[in-house]
């Protein structure tokens, strides 16, 4: 039996006091495997980015611990989180997440470069991530030469360069046509076939549908948690999402 | 409540890759590549955001430019130390000038500090030993004689005066050099055409010989012939016999004549200016030996290597370090207003542009960059575009200042008419103001 890669263990997240105050997570629990794909559901305001924001060190938990591979992030310094950022995991935004004046290799061996890496070594390295992932053609493009779908699974090619095996992806075909975001979500799968450990927020069931979990969240709350995707259609229709 | 996932024995973390397991990166790894990717984020923002770049660069490349030009400009303006050898002598050793009454004391440059020995001691100033055959009413042509024998070398007397003309019916005046060019004074007076003028006479019914410089010729006296003129009120006839190019201090020498074209009356002491001719350099003892005598002397020798701060006169040496004091306080102040200037046009500036950059810098964050080099990658474009804009501010500067040096001269500006000097880093090491003096 496989360790878990990640354990989030009774998390509460809470932002603002008083009057303010908003219970984002409400004591959940969550552990991902290696070679597992887990998606996240929930109504706008549920609690959904808050938990993969404290999942990936980016957001401290007010209660509850988070551990990645073996190492807890609330006892870590900043330091050595933007460490373990920059080696154990990476994370795919809804859009926007190439910096815009670096070609799509020299986005992929940022974390690299960002770790010590000498250029030429990282960019070497990144093509490699590239070439895996069959996006070879596009390491000397610019992000505005490269179509949304283009742009996004160069994103998952970041989350995963050298060492990375933990990918957070927050509702990563939010901004892509349905098509396009299939694609995208098939390269993601491929990756955690490969070994990645993959956290997917998504609103969408046909999203949900690639994952090999998913939870769904109602304030901050997990509200039920499903083993097949295939239940996702007749829990949405319970209620689960706007 | 947890969700326990279901077993998945075959999978495992695979290892990374080789280099994973390598030894950590150093610090000084991470800090060089983290300043490589920053700089690289700089330069293609540059190129990518032109116009927001070009606001910037004019933001910090106006006052850079206005502060190089006026620098420039300053040190143009003051004609210092070895710069003003042409100017004083020529191609000669030295220029002598008294002598007082009382001994000299002077610093490698007597326009930048001198006195008088013991002055406002209890004793007064020590007087000053007189020169053999110098005689206190004659005018330097006549006493050069006398200033040959003292110094051991050929000297020649100089002097200036203003002469008037008409031209048509147009007033002119000119600045005139009493000076015998004929022993060869380099880039003090250099014949053009024509040949040297003789000596004036003493009657004034025969006309002056006067050589005319481009300056005169350009204000029309005619380049042949005769013309009238007055000296101190003393009308005489000038007669041309060539042209040259003369070198004054702060002025534009218009006429050139071997002597006083006309007897100026009254001088007071015998006071005068002598340029001393030969191979021989002035070295700082003679300089100390003439200033016995009540001559302050310019060296082309000391001026070139002036004696070290312990062998000048208590006096001089503090005169010069209230110089210093002046300089540094004047260039310090220049670089606080560049300081000022830039941080409040460029600070804004880049607030915007850091605005844009706010997505760059999460997405680095996410990325595992921590706060340092986040601060990396703004300074990285304030640099590319602030050493960009300064560099090109200060080269521009100096062009604008040459352009205006340039032009003042064909005007005849008599203030401008020192070596065009080039100082943009004012932090180098200047032994005076960087003003021109009262
Ligand atoms: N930084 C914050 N400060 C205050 N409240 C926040 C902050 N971030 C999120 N929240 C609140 O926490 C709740 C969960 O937000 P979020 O995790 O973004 O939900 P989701 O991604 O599911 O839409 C929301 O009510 C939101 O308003
Ligand atoms: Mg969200």
């Amino acid at each position: 039996m496989s360790t878990p890669h990640v354990v989030i263990s009774d998390v509460t997240r809470v932002h603002g006091h008083d009057e303010t105050r908003v219970v984002a997570l409400d004591h959940v629990s969550l552990e991902i495997h290696p070679g597992e794909l887990v998606a996240v559901m929930g109504p706008s305001g549920s609690g959904k980015s808050t938990l993969l924001n404290v999942a990936g060190g980016l957001d401290a938990p007010t209660s509850g611990t988070v551990s990645i591979g073996g190492e807890t992030l609330g006892s870590l310094a900043p330091r050595d989180l933007a460490k373990l950022r920059r080696r154990r995991m990476g994370f795919v935004f809804q859009d926007y997440n190439l910096i815009p004046s670096l070609t799509a290799a020299e986005n992929v061996a940022l974390p690299l470069e960002l770790d010590g890496m000498r250029a030429r070594q990282a960019r070497r390295a990144a093509r490699h991530t590239l070439d895996l992932m069959d996006l070879m053609s596009l390491s000397d493009r610019y992000p505005d030469q490269m179509s949304g779908g283009q742009q996004q699974r160069v994103a998952i090619a970041r989350a995963l360069v050298g060492s990375r095996r933990f990918v957070l992806a927050d509702e990563p075909t939010g901004a892509l046509d349905s098509h396009t975001g299939e694609e995208v979500l098939r390269v993601l799968r491929e990756r955690c076939d490969e070994g990645v450990a993959g956290l997917l927020v998504t609103h969408e069931a046909r999203h949900a549908a690639w994952a090999d979990r998913v939870v769904f969240l109602r304030d901050g709350r997990v509200v039920d948690t499903t083993g097949a995707a295939d239940d996702a259609e007749d829990l949405l229709a319970s209620g689960g999402s706007r | 409540m947890s969700t326990a996932a279901p077993p998945r024995p075959d999978l495992e973390v695979p290892a990374g890759p080789p280099n994973a397991t390598v030894a950590e990166p150093s610090r000084f790894a991470q800090w060089r590549s983290s300043w490589a990717i920053a700089l690289r984020m700089a330069r293609r923002d540059v190129r990518r955001h032109k116009g927001r770049s070009a606001l910037v660069v004019v933001m910090v490349l106006l006052p850079t430019l206005l502060l190089s030009a006026v620098v420039t400009i300053a040190y143009t303006s003051d004609v210092q130390g070895a710069e003003k050898i042409p100017m004083a002598m020529g191609s000669g050793q030295a220029l002598l000038e008294g002598p007082d009454t009382s001994a000299a004391v002077q610093g490698p440059d007597p326009a930048q500090a001198s006195g008088s020995e013991n002055d406002g001691t209890d004793e007064g100033a020590t007087t000053a030993t007189t020169v053999p055959g110098f005689d206190r009413s004659g005018d330097p042509f006549d006493n050069a004689a006398a200033v040959s024998r003292l110094v051991g070398s050929d000297v020649v007397a100089v002097d200036e005066y203003g002469l008037r003309t008409t031209v048509g019916d147009r007033r002119v005046s000119l600045q005139g050099l009493a000076l015998d060019g004929r022993p060869g004074l380099g880039e003090k007076l250099v014949l053009l055409s024509g040949r040297w003028p003789a000596p004036p006479s003493t009657d004034p019914a025969v006309p002056v010989e006067v050589l005319l410089t481009p300056y005169a010729v350009a204000k029309g006296v005619p380049g042949t012939g005769t013309f009238q003129g007055s000296v101190d009120g003393t009308a005489r006839t000038f007669e041309v016999v060539g042209t040259a190019r003369a070198r004054l201090d702060y002025a534009t020498a218009g006429v050139v004549t071997a002597g006083e074209p006309v007897d100026r009356g009254e001088n007071p002491g015998g006071y005068g200016r002598w340029i001393v001719l030969g191979d021989d350099p002035v070295t700082w003892e003679d300089v100390q030996a003439l200033n016995g005598h009540g001559f302050r002397v310019t060296s082309r020798a000391v001026l070139e290597d002036p004696p070290p701060a312990d062998r000048l006169a208590p006096a001089i040496r503090d005169q010069l370090a209230g110089a210093d004091r002046y300089t540094t306080l004047l260039v310090g102040l220049g670089a606080a207003m560049l300081l000022i200037v830039t941080t409040l046009l460029v600070g804004p500036a880049f607030a915007v542009s850091a605005a844009r950059q706010r997505r760059t810098l999460a997405l680095a964050a996410s990325n595992g960059a921590h706060t340092p080099m986040l601060r990396r990658t703004v300074l990285g474009q304030a640099l590319v575009l602030g050493a960009l804009s300064a560099g090109a501010g200060t080269v521009l500067g100096v062009a604008a200042a040459w352009a205006v040096v340039a032009w003042a001269r064909t005007t005849g500006d008599q203030t401008l008419i020192g070596p065009f000097d080039v100082r943009p880093l004012v932090l180098g090491p200047s032994r005076s103001p960087p003003w021109p003096r009262p």
